[in-house]
């Protein structure tokens, strides 16, 4: 619990630096003195220094500890895991902050490559930076549309999401499967108003039909007259979606039943995965049957993902794992699949190219790169349900894969890289 | 006189850095009216306050019935027996004119609150008329009686009485001073802080002349109205 | 679109809101009065009973525990806290006290996220609680009703013993001159001490009730404190009465408001309170 260190650089084990030393002598002795191949060999033996600029303060500090749990696990199986040190900062969720904080990484503690902050403000600030020092970075969250768009970066890869990857591809399945009739929720600021715009549009191209629309604050507990408009809306609708913040979301799920609108038979379908395990559990049995789109969950059956459980379980016991350890070990097994197709050294333009090609199978399925470096995953749609007396969300229905397209016409413009 | 009922030693008390109280001493017997006289800034109210606690002395002694009562908080003093009728009367003025009494008698060690309240009742008839009445609407002189009235109320065995004539019509000094007659007579200790020397030497039995928190002077009545000088000089009163 | 039901509605639910924004806000005001101190923590004495609550409900199984057990619980916290840390800086420059409060609030936050992490939870409402009441033909969630009734009652009480009992009198002489009610035989640090530790109560009773109709997260503290503070200024520093009437009016324009003028609900909020203030820079009531 003492995640609010400022740095905590992973001790040099003794094994690691008998295997350097041991390393640099023989490579010395074959070919005499100060010849290249011992710079390479010095290279590839010494430490591999990830800075993580994160959130470790406040209401996101969950995201931060958990998806560096990830990080951590998937250097942990590498053969890096000796050398590997990580330098933690605090991003305090704030642009100015998190770009001081890379700085600091990049020009005083010289690491390698740079995992970037959760919001998508300060993930754009720190890309523009990671940009102008030419230094690799990784987005666990920070979904900003505009990395994938017209703000998209050779030295930026968005690992786990956009916002628009995993809120708009939902919207065919709502009107094929739960009505045409949707009242649009998003969170009065721009993550929920830009979801809100795109579904709007999506729902009309569908062939569907937006009975209303409402954009309670940021930080809103009370959707007492937000659900009087729900009811107020002519035709009633059969579907409420749309995009409600963190601990805004259990308070509209309470209040949606209170109120009686899921008795009704009105859905609700949550967009960036609302309903995770833990806000089901937050919210108990007046969640049960509401929806929601994300690409990953702790119940997906497939073998990768079944590993990536049970390596954790050994890792971190404790963990009740959700999508932030998955996204981190995604972005924790990009950085040493770069590694190790630069030889061992992080030669960060080898890494990039490297990268982009990556096409693996982790614990969210199928995955790959796009041209503009935002990540294709598969999405599914979850459910909260009631097994036992646990409230978990599970996956029922696969929606493929899904990026984000990075040309004029996708959510954030034009990439040219 | 035996031993007094309040004694200060070598008193000194300052507000923040200005020293206002120097090395005072006093004492105040049982069963006297003790006045404490002197022009405006002397230093009473900040005598009256020392001795209350409400401005605590930084050195020196006070004490009350041989117990040292300085360094005790003012509701201990209180509780003491020691009660005040404060400069500008400290009435509460959102409560009514009973409410200041009952506030008065929940710490007064009184075994029968009701009686206690007929008893200043019938000492101020006003009073009982306007009992239901909030403090904010009494005219001065009624504030004072109430502000009185309060310091009889339970055991009670000094009275520290700031100016109570002060801002008040001739008349209704005339009534307050009858009072003070009454209480005397009743045998109660009394402390008075009075720049009314008239009403002072009237009623008091010994007077303590202060001035820039000096004890100048100490004499019963006769001794000062026989003084000139410190008729003129610190009470500036003409002689007749 | 504003019909007699959606008004009576939002008339309601601004009830509702305004009966458990009493209960935050009156401590938090009844402290200002007496000893001048604006206390910054008050809305982690929210949080904390929430977050009690909700441990408390998970632990017994029952919300009446949680409702009980709760404040008590940070009631004694915060008789000690004042004790130890508000206590030494009375009387001194109010700055040192925004400070502290301000200070304290933020290891409440720390201590928050450290026991309960950071995660969004909320409290299980009994079940018998859970279902509809109906009033002139509206159905209201019952569980709203209870806060409005339970909320409403203990505001009542509080009310009740601030205007009539003899210890009342005493508080309402203290918001005018606490000096002058030591001067007369009360240990005010003790009736200081008091006021804090049922104010804390009456805050981790809100943030229960609260926390069973919206969530216990970790950021709840800042909107209670902000809550409360604009429910002071509106009504009036140091005055239940004030405390009351603020929270009429912020309850009532945070529901209609959102109705009315959806997305500009909390606008809403401070436009009113700006107006008063204009109006009347000194809050609309000035004794308790």
């Amino acid at each position: 619990m003492s995640q609010r260190d400022q740095s905590r650089p992973s001790p040099v084990t003794r094994r690691a630096f008998l295997k350097a030393a041991s390393g640099a002598t023989a490579a010395a002795a074959l070919t005499g003195p100060f010849p290249a191949s011992v710079n390479v060999a010095r290279a590839q033996s010494r430490e591999i220094k990830i800075g993580i600029v994160s959130a470790y303060s406040g209401v996101f500090s969950v995201i931060g500890k958990r998806s560096e749990l990830g990080i951590r696990l998937a250097f942990e199986k590498s053969k890096y895991r000796d050398r590997v040190k990580f330098f933690i900062e605090d991003s305090q969720v704030k642009p100015d902050v998190a770009v001081q904080k890379a700085q600091r990484l990049v020009e005083r503690e010289g690491v390698d490559v740079l995992v970037g902050p959760v919001a998508g403000h300060e993930a754009l600030a720190v890309s523009e930076y990671s940009k102008s020092k030419k230094k690799l970075m990784l987005l666990v969250y920070g979904g900003n549309v505009k990395i994938a768009g017209d703000s998209c970066s050779r030295y930026t890869f968005m690992v786990g999401h956009t916002i628009w990857s995993v809120s708009v591809p939902v919207v065919p399945w709502i009107l094929e499967t739960l009505g045409k009739d949707v009242f649009l929720m998003g969170s009065d600021y721009i993550t929920g108003k830009d979801i809100v715009r795109w579904m709007d549009e999506g729902i009309k191209k569908g062939g569907g039909r937006v009975v209303g629309t409402a954009f309670p604050p940021l930080g809103n507990a009370e959707f007492a007259p937000y659900i009087a408009q729900i009811k107020n809306a002519s035709p009633r609708p059969k579907v409420v979606t749309g995009f409600i913040g963190g601990s805004d979301l259990v308070a509209l799920a309470k209040q949606f039943d209170e109120f009686g609108l899921k008795r009704e038979g009105i859905a609700m379908v949550q967009t960036i995965g609302g309903f995770s395990d833990v806000q089901a559990r937050a919210i108990g049995e007046a969640g049960v049957g509401h929806y929601d789109i994300i690409h990953y969950s702790r119940w997906l059956s497939h073998k990768e993902n079944q590993d990536f459980l049970a390596d954790f379980k050994k890792f971190a016991p404790d963990e009740l794992v959700d999508d932030a350890h998955a996204l981190g070990y995604d972005v924790g097994t990009s950085i040493v699949y770069g590694l190790d197709a630069a030889g061992g050294v992080p030669d960060n333009e080898k890494m990039i190219d490297a990268i982009v090609e990556r096409r693996w199978v982790g614990p969210r399925g199928e995955s790959s790169f796009g041209p503009n470096h935002a990540i294709r995953h598969p999405t599914y749609v979850r459910q909260i349900q009631k097994v036992g007396n646990e409230y978990r969300s599970i996956p029922i229905k696969p929606l493929g894969i899904t990026g984000t397209p990075g040309d004029a016409a996708g959510p954030g413009g034009l990439c040219k890289l | 006189m035996t031993t007094p009922a309040l004694a200060l030693e070598g008193v000194n008390t300052f507000y923040g850095p200005s020293h206002i109280l120097f090395d005072l001493g006093l004492t105040v017997g049982e069963g006297t009216v003790t006045c404490l006289l002197g022009r405006n800034g002397a230093g009473k109210t900040t005598a009256i306050r020392t001795i209350m606690g409400l401005t605590p002395p930084r050195s020196g002694a006070i004490t009350f019935r041989g117990e040292r009562i300085s360094g005790l908080r003012p509701w201990q003093i209180f509780r003491r027996g020691i009660k005040l009728v404060p400069q500008g009367r400290g009435i509460f003025p959102p409560l009514s004119v009973e409410e200041n009494l009952r506030l008065a008698l929940l710490r007064a060690e009184a075994p029968e609150p009701a009686a206690e309240l007929e008893k200043v009742y019938a000492l101020f008839p006003v009073l009982a008329e306007r009992r239901r009445q909030r403090g904010q609407t009494l005219s001065g002189g009624e504030l004072q009686m109430l502000a009185i009235a309060r310091a009889l109320l339970g055991r009670t065995g000094l009275i520290l009485m700031d100016e109570p004539t002060e801002g008040l019509a001739p008349l209704v000094v005339r009534t307050i001073q009858e009072t003070l007659h009454r209480i005397k007579r009743e045998g109660a200790t009394v402390l008075l802080a009075e720049q009314n020397a008239r009403m002072a030497l009237d009623v008091g039995d010994w007077h303590h002349i202060i001035d820039d928190g000096r004890i100048r002077f100490s004499g019963d009545s006769r001794s000062i109205l026989g003084n000139d000088e410190i008729m003129t000089q610190y009470l500036g009163v003409s002689p007749r | 679109m504003a019909s007699p039901e959606v008004l009576l509605t939002n008339l309601l639910y601004g009830l509702t809101i305004a009966s458990a924004l009493v209960l935050i806000s009156s401590g938090l005001s009844l402290i200002f009065g007496i000893v001048g101190v604006v206390n910054f923590a008050h809305g982690s004495f929210g949080m904390l009973g929430a977050y009690l609550g909700f441990s408390l409900v998970m632990a017994t199984g029952s919300f009446w525990a949680a409702l009980l057990l709760a404040p008590l619980i940070v009631t004694a916290g915060a008789i000690v806290m004042e004790r130890l840390t508000l206590r030494p800086l009375y009387g001194l420059n109010p700055l040192y006290q925004l400070f502290l409060t301000f200070a304290l609030s933020l290891v409440f936050s720390n201590l928050v996220l450290l026991v309960w992490g950071g995660d969004t939870v909320s409290i299980p409402t009994p079940s018998y609680l859970r279902g509809f009441v109906s009033i002139f033909g509206i159905a209201y969630p019952t569980f709203r009703l209870f806060v409005l009734v339970f909320s409403a009652c203990l505001a009542a009480a509080l009310w009740l013993f601030i205007g009539r009992s003899a210890w009342g009198a005493v508080l309402r002489a203290g918001l005018h001159n606490m000096e002058m009610v030591e001067a007369f035989g009360i240990n005010t640090r003790a009736l200081v001490t008091a006021v804090f530790a049922v104010g804390a109560g009456l805050a981790a009773v809100a943030g229960v009730v609260m926390g069973a109709m919206r969530s216990v997260n970790p950021e709840m503290d800042l909107d209670l404190i902000t809550s409360a503070l604009v429910v002071v200024v509106i009504g009036g520093l140091g005055s239940f009465r004030g405390a009351v009437i603020g929270s009429l009016i912020l309850g009532t324009a945070e529901s209609f408001g959102a109705q009315l003028l959806p997305g500009l609900a909390k606008f809403v909020v401070w436009i009113v309170m700006a107006a008063i203030l204009l109006w009347r820079p000194e809050g609309l009531v000035k004794d308790a």
